[in-house]
């Protein structure tokens, strides 16, 4: 018992609840399976620094949460105060989610903190661009923007043909900054919904925020679709100067509006992209996905665990049609849960062993 | 090594509190906009103020 590492897990979060399922379990995810006692310290609260020194963990996680408190001066301040407090001897972890955000402040604050690992959804081509090697005196690795947590991982699930949904789809209000990359998230779930009128099937498709669905109420809805639609996460722009109005994304509708002269406007090719957290849900409660066609943070093959779509979505009508043979779109809704969710491969379980073990080596 | 236990619990218990702020703040963000106000004048305490964020 006295040999096991210790873990501090540092993350910020006010305001809002319930969470995102996904956004829990990343955070949460270390008490399950890190191999020795976690200690969470919520940064959006007054702390005293002297306790971080006291508990001298082996490992420190510094969430995204924990890192997006570079938006503001006041959180800026707490996070610099709680990293400077971390003995000298432990090994530090971060895992940015937004480094497309106020990307100079994130590079100045891996440095301050000495962050040994540094945790990427990036794909390895970008990581030179946005973590240029004379500024990274840390390793990067790969990590996903979720992975699968045991519960989820032993979900039972309902055949598609028995399903009473024929496709759903939730997008938030997609804010201007994240360029053509946020538009398409809101014209994929439109598409569905006009598709599922046209054919008089039942569609569940809210973009721009409106009946957002948080918790297990998320995966109730990707549980009873046949379908869902989807696109990957990330951005056309990259805000190294942190000037794009993060904080009020209402207010920057995409029409009329220009980014400051700071942001970089990415070519499609250098766009930031990865897998979402939804995209693993849908494997995980054996839905077929019809998604513009990415790499995914290859973990999911187009034609293999999905049914790819043209960016142009010219071609997502004939898409959404093979959700309607049952026989196929189950095939390929269980080859993705055998070789995505039920290897293990993806799990936080393997995730979270592989980092200790890599950090604490 | 040698283990905070008195510390550890404490901070259990602060991130147990911290969540029940939480979804209290969560619930006053979806307030009406008559309750806030009533809230807003009850917590006067500058301290109060600043740990649930009423204004």
């Amino acid at each position: 018992m006295g040999n096991r590492p210790t873990a501090l897990v540092l993350y910020n979060w006010r305001g809002q609840w319930p969470m995102r399922r996904w956004e829990h379990q990343r955070i949460f995810a270390w008490k399950a399976y890190f191999p020795g006692p976690v200690t969470f310290l919520n940064i959006g609260f007054p702390f005293n620094p002297a306790w971080i020194t006291r508990l001298d963990p082996e490992l420190v996680m510094v969430d995204a949460t924990a890192l997006a408190a570079r938006y503001t001066p006041v959180g800026l301040s707490g996070l610099r105060r709680a990293m400077d407090a971390v003995p000298a001897r432990a090994r530090r972890v971060a895992a940015p989610l937004d480094e497309f955000l106020g990307l100079q402040p994130l590079r100045d604050v891996l440095v301050e903190a000495r962050i040994d690992l540094l945790l990427t959804a990036l794909e390895p081509a970008l990581w030179g661009g946005v973590y240029p090697v004379v500024q990274r005196p840390y390793a990067l690795r790969r990590f996903l923007t979720a992975y699968v947590d045991d519960g989820l991982a032993r979900r039972a699930s309902s055949d598609l043909a028995g399903r009473s949904i024929a496709v759903s789809y939730r997008a938030w209000e997609t804010p201007a900054w994240l360029g053509e990359m946020g538009r398409l998230k809101r014209e994929v779930g439109l598409r569905a919904e006009a598709w599922a009128q046209a054919r008089g099937h039942r569609a569940d498709v809210a973009v721009d925020g409106q009946r957002r669905l948080v918790g297990d109420a998320w995966i109730r809805l990707l549980g009873a679709s046949r379908a869902v639609v989807g696109v990957e996460g990330g951005s056309s722009l990259v805000d190294p100067a942190g000037e794009l109005p993060t904080s009020d994304p209402a207010s920057s509708g995409p029409e009329g509006w220009t980014p400051p002269a700071s942001a970089v406007v990415l070519a499609r090719e250098a766009e930031i992209r990865a897998m979402s957290p939804r995209h693993l849900e849908a494997v995980a409660t054996r839905t077929f996905q019809v998604l513009v066609e990415g790499d995914y943070s290859g973990v999911l093959e187009a034609g293999v665990h999905y049914q790819p779509v043209r960016r142009d979505l010219s071609d997502i009508e004939a898409a959404l049609d093979a959700s309607r043979d049952p026989r196929r779109a189950q095939a390929m809704a269980d080859r993705a849960h055998d070789e995505i969710v039920a290897s293990g491969r993806y799990s936080w379980r393997t995730v979270v062993g592989e980092i200790t073990d890599q950090v604490l080596a | 090594m040698r283990r905070a236990w008195g510390l550890a619990l404490f901070l259990r218990l602060r991130d147990w509190g911290a969540w029940a702020v939480i979804i209290a703040e969560s619930r006053l963000a979806k307030a009406p906009p008559g309750l806030k106000r009533r809230l807003r004048d009850i917590s006067r305490l500058l301290r109060l103020k600043r740990w649930i964020r009423i204004d």
